[in-house]
């Protein structure tokens, strides 16, 4: 497989076959990514597509420093980041009545079998603006502040966000481990 | 039993690290037309700027041309002092003034020296019926027995032709008095035209900036090579000083590839394989190496890319000829520019300065390995370069006439270009030649 560097220099030189090698290379990785911000195969298709053309566009303003993956990555999430943004501005929704107050405690052993794909659908299946803040806490490592100011919400709204997101989370692994050991006999 | 909150992220965030999920096969399939529709519209608009540029140009040489000639007729009143009262006796004195104003006394006459210089300065196109109107400056005349009417030319006293009409005190004087009116048309309409043929050695080069040391690498490793440039213009006088100029010419440019090396007989080995064999990464975009008897490996670095490298064969166990140590691009142009042309000495040595735009259009593209000795073999070409350039031009036009109708040109031009061709970085190419040829008038 051609290195990385030099599928880089075929793309700055607008070699459609390069181009197509590095779609080839990290499709799949960052296909990944923008399904686990998105609510759909469809919108997550839309999320990469518009992704890919900003990373062939901008290629040039990628220094060398660091993870070139780590820079794809954050393309992604920034192009999901900005058609949440403007759906949420048409439809905001801060509170959707989820509670975790009730909610049993997990056991690690439990859920150390989940697969990456259900747990990508349990992603799936939060409420946009829990996604969001969900992804970009938990798994980006942001914090609720620049949380805030990525979405434009407070940062009270922030931390109750991830707090429903984690209640939804944790109440559909209950029920994924449930069904899990009912079928295991 | 483990905290919940941080329970929950770590099982997402150590669950979905190595996720990967194929996208839809088609994904590919729409977003490679977009990539290339994007390059598109950025041709469009650099097309788009360019036309409006060439029609600024144009309509500003226009508005030019008909103010400088508005002007004139508008102030074309002259006054003639009494032909007795001359400065010199062997001159003819005339003494211009605006509209109500008063003569100019004897006194404050123009030396004949600032007078000459004072006219050069204007633009005269005199008509039948119109007025001549100069202010404060001694017209020389010479010419009148020839029907002609130039700047600098001296009238002496004694060439005056008989019907020139002896007026005395403050008159009038109008052209139509002393040149024919067929003459004076001909003369306004004279060699406005002027056809050329013009060669240039080109010397093409690329100040590519860029801070990435990985195409600083690849910049280093190349070299503008001597080209060529030939064509045709023709060009319009607005006014006397003022012209536009059009034309076609063809360019050829090239460039030079240091340190990859070809071998020839690959062709035993390569025999199954179809279309590109070695990508070749370079400033001006990426050798595509179709050439199936050569082999190409690089020994300055690690521009090669292709599905054989030195990992996996050895060209000189296999008995490959050593051929060449240099790859030579080639781009062939056509252009089309939209010059003005402005002459600031009006002599028998002319010296004019010029700028405008031009398009140019690629015509051929050919990349070939070369040896020391100069032979070469096509490989291929290169790709991920445009196809349309706009250029904006800069140079001067020292111009010799050799008679009426025919003079030597000789003009440094340089010349950038506005996109980069296919340059990788920042850098924009430029080219500077010095043309020489022959115009014609007519």
């Amino acid at each position: 497989m051609p290195e990385l560097r030099k599928i880089l220099r075929g793309c700055l030189a607008g070699n459609k076959r390069d181009q197509e090698l590095l779609y080839r290379r990290y499709s799949a990785k960052l296909y990944g990514v923008s399904l686990q911000y998105s609510g759909s195969h469809d919108e997550a298709r839309d999320v990469l597509q518009e992704s890919f053309i900003k990373i062939y566009t901008s290629l040039h303003t990628f220094s060398g420093d660091g993870s070139f993956e780590g820079w794809m990555r954050r393309i992604v999430v920034n192009t999901a980041l900005e058609k949440h943004r403007n759906r949420y501005y048409l439809n905001k929704v801060d509170d959707l009545g989820y509670s975790n107050d009730t909610l049993p405690e997990l056991e690690t052993n439990d859920i150390s079998g989940m697969e990456s794909e259900d747990l990508l659908n349990l992603i799936m299946a939060l409420p946009p603006q829990y996604r969001m803040v969900f992804n970009l806490y938990a798994l980006e490592g942001y914090s609720h502040k620049e949380i805030a100011g990525m979405l434009n919400i407070s940062e009270g709204t922030s931390k109750s966000n991830l707090s429903r997101a984690r209640a939804i989370l944790q109440k559909k692994v209950e029920i994924y481990l449930g069904i899990k050991k009912r079928m295991n006999g | 039993m483990v905290k919940r909150d941080s329970h929950i992220d770590l099982l997402f965030r150590n669950g979905l690290k190595s996720l990967e999920v194929h996208p839809p096969e088609s994904l590919w399939e729409d977003i490679a037309p977009v990539l290339r529709k994007r390059n598109n519209r950025g041709l469009f608009f650099k097309m788009a700027a360019g036309i409006a540029v060439f029609t600024s140009l144009g309509l500003m040489a226009y508005f030019y041309a008909t103010s400088v000639l508005a002007g004139q007729e508008q102030s074309l009143n002259l006054a003639v002092n009494n032909l007795s009262t001359l400065f010199d006796p062997s001159y003819i004195r005339i003494t211009i003034n605006e509209p109500q104003q008063e003569p100019v006394a004897e006194s404050q006459a123009m030396t004949l020296e600032t007078a000459e210089r004072t006219i050069s300065d204007f633009d005269i196109d005199m008509a039948p019926g119109q007025i001549i109107s100069l202010q404060n400056v001694e017209i020389p005349y010479e010419r009148l027995n020839n029907n002609t009417l130039r700047d600098n030319d001296i009238l002496r006293s004694e060439n005056i032709p008989e019907e020139f009409p002896a007026r005395s005190g403050s008159e009038v004087l109008l052209v139509s008095d002393i040149l024919p009116v067929e003459a004076v048309n001909e003369e306004k309409n004279n060699k406005r035209w002027e056809l050329g043929a013009m060669v240039s050695p080109t010397y093409l080069s690329s100040n590519l900036k860029t801070a990435n040391e990985v195409l600083s690498q690849v910049n280093d490793n190349e070299s503008a090579v001597l080209s060529y440039t030939g064509g045709f213009s023709i060009s319009y006088s607005m006014t006397k000083r003022l012209s536009i100029q059009t034309g076609i010419y063809y360019s050829s440019l090239g460039r030079e590839v240091q340190g990859v090396t070809s071998y020839s007989g690959f062709e035993p080995f390569a025999s199954s394989k179809s279309g590109t064999i070695f990508g070749v990464t370079t400033s001006s975009g990426t050798i595509n190496s179709v050439n199936t008897d050569i082999y190409l490996t690089d020994v300055a670095g690690n521009r090669i890319d292709g599905y054989y490298s030195v990992d996996n064969f050895d060209p000189v166990k296999s008995n490959l000829i050593p051929f060449g140590e240099q790859l030579r691009q080639n781009f062939e142009y056509l252009e089309i520019p939209l010059m003005v042309r402005y002459k600031l000495i009006d002599r028998k040595l002319d010296f004019n300065i010029l700028g405008g735009m031009s398009y140019n259009f690629l015509v051929g593209n050919q990349t070939w390995a070369m040896n020391k000795s100069g032979s070469k073999v096509l490989i291929g070409t290169t790709e991920g370069i445009d196809h349309l350039l706009l250029s904006s031009s800069l140079g001067m036009s020292m111009q010799y006439e050799l008679s009426e109708r025919f003079s030597l040109n000789l003009e440094p031009q340089v010349r950038y270009y506005l996109n980069t061709g296919g340059d990788l970085g920042s850098g924009n190419p430029y080219t500077f030649g010095i043309f020489s040829g022959m115009h014609f008038k007519f």
